[in-house]
């Protein structure tokens, strides 16, 4: 059965001609219309922030899914070995565990001391309660614009604006929450701004993301002032939403252009998301 | 089942695979390289087939992508939607060209693909790149390269699959 569209009748033979019909341009057009809605909405009111979450809980069966050939490629040896293998490296583990067993013998002492550090940890400000674990699920390829996406436990009580901690200083900002999901603003991002302040010269700042792999820039600063090359930058807790006292990165680079009225002053980020499992989420009180 | 609406069922399942592979995790190097899949699936699928598959497909999986990479929502839907009108108008000269040329053109829709991503919607930062922005460029050829050069095996193997499963 022919469908009505498929085809034209020419006008000097009056048979039919088999021809695809383009694609409106009106459809374009409206479709294109949407999107731009879409962003101007996303721009203004933050509108998808609030479903974004949620999306990525959806989605989170598809980051099930990506681990499936990684396992199935690391059962294939395992189901390819012969007995007399398996027996050899049963024996390897036999060894191992007995290594094992050693190594615990000296980590009671560490725990011991493990304590000892606990104690003075446990003697600051800072409140446990405030911190949940994150496991990293993906990054968007865009390197302006990158956004790390972290597992949270159903029960997280990890909120907007949270801040993503890594060992080696800070990662970014929570922008989006769903159940099991959480969107992070890294600080390599070009929309991120975070309140610095330097460790020798305390002076005060924003450093502004220029993209994956990019320094970052310490915001309108003024030529009179004197920061030092390799000095390390700590958020300064002004406005509220980062804590104070987190290592960001450490300067690189000031310049003093002859075109511009402000020095240009490099941050490099020490950690990137990319090289790092697990984060803690501390909810700032 | 209605064959309609099985080939149109078959014609999703690729583009949802596309979105998994697209999801994917690789290093931080290649992350920002790898080809889109879900955008070279609806290429394929543009040329081979242009009337089963239409602006709506275009404009939701960009919508999908969206919500994947965290970028403003409709962001990826203009490229998407774009890319599709062009594939459905040219698609008779696209269809009989020579894979290489098809790759070659590949290429250039993909460097002018990226380019979309240093648009600074937000108005966050006056000076995000520019032309002149070298490693930008690099990252935007070596994007493209990739996308073209996995254009041919792609191209391949989703015509064996639409030859084996997808009937007209």
């Amino acid at each position: 059965m022919m469908r009505r569209r498929e085809h034209k009748v020419s006008y000097l033979s009056g048979e039919a001609i088999f021809a695809i019909p383009a694609m409106k341009p009106s459809k374009v057009f409206l479709s294109l219309v949407f999107c731009t809605f879409l962003m101007l909405s996303d721009v203004y009111y933050e509108s998808s922030s609030k479903i974004r979450g949620y999306a990525q809980d959806l989605f989170m069966p598809l980051g099930a899914l990506v681990n499936v050939p990684v396992d199935l490629i690391a059962s294939v040896p395992d189901s390819l070995r012969t007995r007399s293998q398996l027996k050899l490296s049963l024996e390897q583990a036999e060894l191992e565990n007995k290594k094992l067993k050693v190594i615990n013998q000296f980590l009671e002492k560490v725990s011991k001391e493990n304590e000892e550090l606990n104690s003075l940890w446990s003697s600051t400000k800072l409140n446990f309660d405030n911190y949940s674990f994150a496991r990293k699920r993906s990054i968007s390829s865009n390197e302006f614009q990158p956004i790390l996406t972290v597992d949270i436990g159903r029960k997280s009580d990890a909120g907007i604006n949270d801040v993503l901690l890594s060992p080696s200083g800070m990662v970014g900002k929570l922008i989006s929450l769903g159940l099991y999901s959480a969107e992070i603003m890294v600080l390599h991002d070009v929309r991120s701004s975070v309140p610095v302040i330097t460790e020798k010269s305390k002076l005060h700042g924003n450093v502004r993301g220029s993209g994956v792999g990019r320094t970052g820039n310490i915001e309108y600063i003024k030529k009179t002032a004197s920061y030092e090359l390799g000095e390390k930058v700590y958020t300064s807790g002004i406005a509220g939403i980062f804590p104070e006292g987190i290592f960001v990165g450490e300067i690189t680079s000031i310049e003093d252009l002859a075109d511009s009225e402000f020095l240009k002053v490099e941050v490099s980020f020490m950690q990137t998301p990319f090289n790092q499992d697990f984060y803690l989420i501390y909810k700032n009180e | 089942m209605n064959r309609e609406l099985k080939n149109q069922l078959l014609i999703f399942l690729t583009l949802f695979i596309a979105l998994y592979i697209d999801s994917y995790l690789f290093s931080s190097a290649f992350q920002m390289l790898k080809p889109t899949f879900v955008l070279l699936t609806l290429i394929y699928w543009n040329m081979a087939l242009p009337d089963r598959i239409g602006i709506m497909a275009a404009l939701s999986f960009g919508i999908f992508v969206d919500l994947i990479e965290g970028s403003l929502l409709g962001f990826h839907g203009v490229p998407f939607v774009l890319i599709t009108y062009l594939c459905q108008r040219f698609f008779y000269q696209f269809r009989v060209s020579p894979l290489w040329q098809q790759s070659f053109i590949v290429f250039f829709l993909f460097i002018l693909y990226k380019q979309v991503f240093a648009l600074d919607l937000s108005n966050t930062n006056q000076d995000i790149t520019n032309l002149s922005d070298i490693s930008f460029l690099f990252s935007s050829f070596l994007f493209a390269l990739f996308s073209a050069l996995i254009w041919s095996p792609l191209y391949l193997i989703l015509r064996y699959y639409r030859r084996r499963w997808v009937k007209s």
